[in-house]
């Protein structure tokens, strides 16, 4: 249904969905972090927690955003189809 | 108005008519030229409720004295930061999940209304939480003391895509141009 115009855009708001929730939990990790200084054992099971979000939600993200490739890849242009791909490896690079 | 781009420039014009008009245009909102003046009002937002709700009102309450007489400056700045990257975070997530999620399942399309009878349309929702999501990431390269090389990268191409993204949509022919300009952007932001 959707115009290939408007693919891009959609493509980058569901990326800039997940992005929204990867970078959700660090920041409520580092706000306990920063108000429960002493109570260690909760700082290690609350950064645990966050690094599990992180790897599930990563694993989640990689899945759809590669369904979502081969979903739409016949559609592409070419310089979708060489762009896209190099921004993808570009910000999981970032994300390490 | 008999010049070809008049129409594609002044989309406000068909506000109120056919919805069929619109759709036909291909774009993903009506407001799509006006996302500048959207960024605007939002940075302003965040910029006032950074000093006078959470600086000043939210954080001494929610907080001991001790709590954070205890940060150094920069800690306490990007403390700061963390409450704001949150809350806009939160904001995001409840008004943006649900327009982009109907529309990825094909159950509506950007020019169908938010809710039955709405002028607000679902792709107006997007455009606006783009632009929201900019002002957030802005307001962090701002206002932070300190910010590690590889989150500097992050930020800045992830408000160079967004945006070019939007610029995108609303005009097709500069499509192609458009990605390698986002590219180039990008690879010069790393």
């Amino acid at each position: 249904m959707n115009s290939r115009v408007e693919d891009g855009f959609l493509l980058t708001s569901c990326a800039g969905a997940f992005d929204v929730i990867a970078e959700l939990w660090p920041h409520i990790a580092m706000i306990f972090y920063r108000t429960h200084d002493s109570n260690h054992g909760f700082l290690a099971r609350l950064f645990y927690a966050t690094m599990w979000l992180e790897m599930v939600g990563t694993l989640v993200e990689t899945v759809v955003m590669m369904a979502l490739f081969g979903l739409l890849w016949q559609e592409w242009s070419l310089s979708l189809k060489i762009a896209t791909p190099m921004l993808h490896v570009l910000f999981s690079c970032a994300q390490l | 108005m008999d010049h070809p781009r008049a129409n594609t420039l002044t989309p406000m014009v068909t506000l109120g008519q056919s919805k069929v008009q619109y759709s036909s245009r291909n774009s993903i909102s009506q407001l799509t030229p006006y996302t500048g003046l959207i960024l605007t009002a939002t940075t302003i937002i965040v910029a006032l409720a950074r000093f006078y709700l959470l600086q000043n009102a939210i954080l001494p309450r929610a907080y001991s004295s001790n709590t954070l007489d205890k940060m150094s400056g920069l800690q306490r700045r990007s403390f700061i930061n963390h409450h704001m990257a949150v809350s806009l975070k939160i904001v995001l997530l409840t008004t943006a999940i649900y327009p982009l999620f109907a529309i990825l399942t094909g159950k509506a399309l950007p020019s169908s209304p938010l809710s039955p009878g709405s002028k607000v349309t679902a792709g107006d929702m997007l455009i606006i939480s783009s632009q929201i999501f900019t002002a957030m990431y802005i307001f962090e390269l701002s206002f932070r003391d300190e910010i590690s090389p590889i989150s500097c990268a992050h930020h800045i191409g992830t408000i160079v895509i967004a945006q070019a993204a939007v610029a995108m949509s609303f005009d097709a022919k500069h499509k192609r141009d458009a990605l390698w300009e986002i590219l180039l952007c990008f690879l010069w932001g790393e």
